[in-house]
């Protein structure tokens, strides 16, 4: 499994493919750091603000933009506003990134046969965690890129210290991993059911784009807050991004579970792939 | 249909469910001392090995033994279901019904089969953004090469198959031949005991597929190889034995020289112009059963008792018997080849 991760790995990071998502993460990056300006100067150019005005405004800010929850955004409120905004960001971007890196991850290998190579030689569900893994590294490595660009931005204008940025920026890098995985594992998942990476690449879009619009759907609802909501609640635990609210949350109850729901999250279709290849003809 | 069958009103080889066993090297097992492995009885074992796909039955009850050490081919027409057991052996497909044995394990058993079994594919395209030098050291280190043997095992196989200098070439621009032989050597990586080749030489110049026979004779009795090819003449060289497949089912199998008569009978071709045949003669001989000379094709064929007499000696008498009589002769050949075998019998 470390060999198809490493030989993954590279493979992407060099291909035409890996360069052009570092040049969206650029883009990203530099996007969020000039949209954001924005923002600051209006929540640290007040007057006579003190810290805790700053930090309530700052807290507001993400409340009404990015985390509904009170408490996470409190917590936020804590860390340089850029920093949150990328994690925000990589979250939300996540189901993009992955999706063009993994749509041929196991259907290019199957319709040209090349999977034959490995196959006598690997297990398949090696070989399909391997993939997986690969692809969940990739994604690791490109959110990292685009992090580290904001780092430095945020360092470059004094918004605050190395320690703060690292500290925050290591673990908003690490509370959008698990997240990621999720989109891996569904990606990995549905592009291997297909001999044709098109199709592949039609299925997850079209999946992504369901529980995207899913997702955003069962937020507004339960963002209105209405009568009889509570009972469907429960529906928003389908939409993967949910579970950076949970991840980035104070409460080490609740950032557990949700590190626990991802992992299963993620665990479950890739495991279903792997049978599922494991038993194919190939 | 043959005179001598004509004569006798038999077929020439009836088909046989499970064929003879073919003498072959001990096991490559002993001394290798990696990890206790299971001793294997035969390289291959098929049962009653079915594979439909949908309503088509691809493979229909098939059961073969293949010996340790021996060079096997798989012949047959187009659909005669060649590639599909082929596949089966390799762990590609999964037998609707029956089982496969390599080396005494299943084909899906890679932990055991790892670096034991080596298979070249027919159609599998190499990875076109890797170079070759990189995608046999991943092969090597895949089928648990050490790290610091698997370039070395790498470069012994691409020097092999004469392809040394495509080492930091990309896959995607070798030419079929090239990327054939790349694939032949990821096959032969790391001494596997059984090696699986599925048309080893399609598309190849004659060059080029000479060296690979002359490659595949070189591992001979080094491993068990199992050839998927139309190349008759080819197979008929190479091979100690083979399964002639027809529209799934084994129509015949056996040790070559069964197959192809060449323990039974002498065939010599006489030229126009020459004397009559002396048949009365050439009848005389002890060790013939019989003889029919026909003279349309201008064909002289004897058979004969193989515990009389072997090939040669029956070849030497007859010759003999020909060129006092002042008869032309333009070529001799023992059995009736395999091509003929096999149009026969397909």
């Amino acid at each position: 499994m470390r060999l198809v991760v490493g030989r993954e790995l590279k493979k992407n990071l060099r291909s035409i493919k890996g360069l052009i998502l570092l040049v969206i993460s650029l883009l990203g990056a530099s996007a969020t750091a000039f949209r954001l300006r924005a923002i600051e100067i209006d929540v640290q150019g007040l007057p006579d603000a003190t810290p805790e005005v700053i930090h309530e405004l700052k807290a507001e800010v993400i409340k009404q933009a990015f985390y509904h929850d009170a408490a996470v955004a409190d917590y936020l409120a804590n860390a340089p506003l850029k920093l949150v905004l990328i994690f925000f960001l990589a979250v939300w971007l996540s189901p993009m990134l992955v999706t063009l890196m993994g749509f041929d991850l196991v259907s290019s290998e199957t319709q040209y046969r090349t999977a034959r190579y490995w196959t006598v030689r690997t297990r398949r569900g090696s070989y399909f965690f391997g993939k997986f893994l690969g692809l969940w590294a990739v994604m690791g490595a490109v959110t990292f890129v685009m992090h580290l660009l904001t780092w430095i931005v945020v360092l470059a204008r004094g918004e605050a210290g190395l320690g703060e940025t690292l500290s925050w920026g290591i673990r908003f890098w690490l509370f959008a991993l698990p997240v990621s995985a999720i989109w891996c594992g569904l990606a990995t998942f549905l592009g291997s059911l297909f001999r044709t990476p098109i199709l592949s690449l039609l299925t997850i879009c079209l999946t992504f784009a369901l529980i995207f619009f899913f997702g955003f759907a069962i937020d507004a609802i339960v963002s209105a807050g209405s009568k009889g909501v509570d009972h469907v609640t429960w529906l928003t635990y389908i939409y993967p991004n949910t579970y950076d609210a949970w991840l980035a949350s104070p409460l080490a109850y609740r950032a557990g579970l949700g590190f626990l729901i991802c992992l299963g999250y993620a665990g479950l279709p890739t495991a279903a792939g792997a049978l599922i290849f494991a038993r194919r003809d190939i | 249909m043959t005179d001598i069958e004509s004569e006798k009103g038999a077929p020439a080889l009836p088909p046989l469910p499970m064929p003879a066993v073919m003498p072959g090297p001990p096991s490559q097992d002993e001394g290798k001392g990696k990890k206790k492995r299971k001793t294997a009885e035969a390289a291959v074992r098929l049962k009653k090995v079915t594979k439909r796909f949908g309503s088509k039955t691809a493979v229909d009850e098939v059961s073969l033994k293949i010996d340790m050490g021996v060079v096997y081919g798989l012949i047959g027409p187009n659909g005669a279901g060649k590639t599909t057991t082929f596949s089966m052996l390799a762990g590609y497909l999964k037998p609707t019904s029956g089982s496969v044995e390599v080396l005494g394990f299943s084909p899906r058993n890679v932990d055991e089969l790892r670096g034991r079994l080596g298979v070249l594919p027919q159609d599998a395209i190499l990875p076109a953004s890797d170079k070759v030098g990189e995608f046999l050291i991943h092969m090597a280190r895949l089928q648990d090469i050490p790290a610091d043997k698997a370039e070395e095992a790498a470069r012994t196989v691409l020097e092999e198959v004469e392809g040394k200098e495509w080492w930091a070439q990309k896959c995607g621009s070798l030419s079929h031949g090239m990327a054939k032989r790349v694939a032949l050597a990821q096959a032969f990586l790391g001494e596997p005991e059984v090696v699986l080749l599925d048309e080893p030489t399609a598309g190849l110049d004659p060059r080029v597929a000479y060296e690979v026979r002359q490659l595949i004779k070189v591992k001979k009795g080094r491993c068990t190889i199992i050839i998927s090819s139309h190349n008759l003449q080819e197979l008929e060289e190479i091979c100690d034995g083979a399964c002639i497949l027809d529209r799934g089912r084994v129509v015949a199998s056996g040790a070559m020289n069964e197959l192809t008569a060449a323990g039974e009978e002498v065939r010599v071709k006489v030229g126009r112009g020459g004397a009559k045949v002396p048949m009365a003669q050439v009848r005389e001989l002890k060790m013939i059963k019989t003889a029919e000379y026909d003279d349309e094709k201008g064909e002289l064929v004897v058979y004969f008792e193989r515990k009389e007499a072997d090939a040669e000696t029956v070849i030497a008498h007859v010759l003999w018997i020909l060129l006092n009589a002042q008869v032309r002769i333009s070529g001799v050949s023992k059995g009736r080849g395999l091509e003929q075998r096999v149009m026969d019998l397909t």
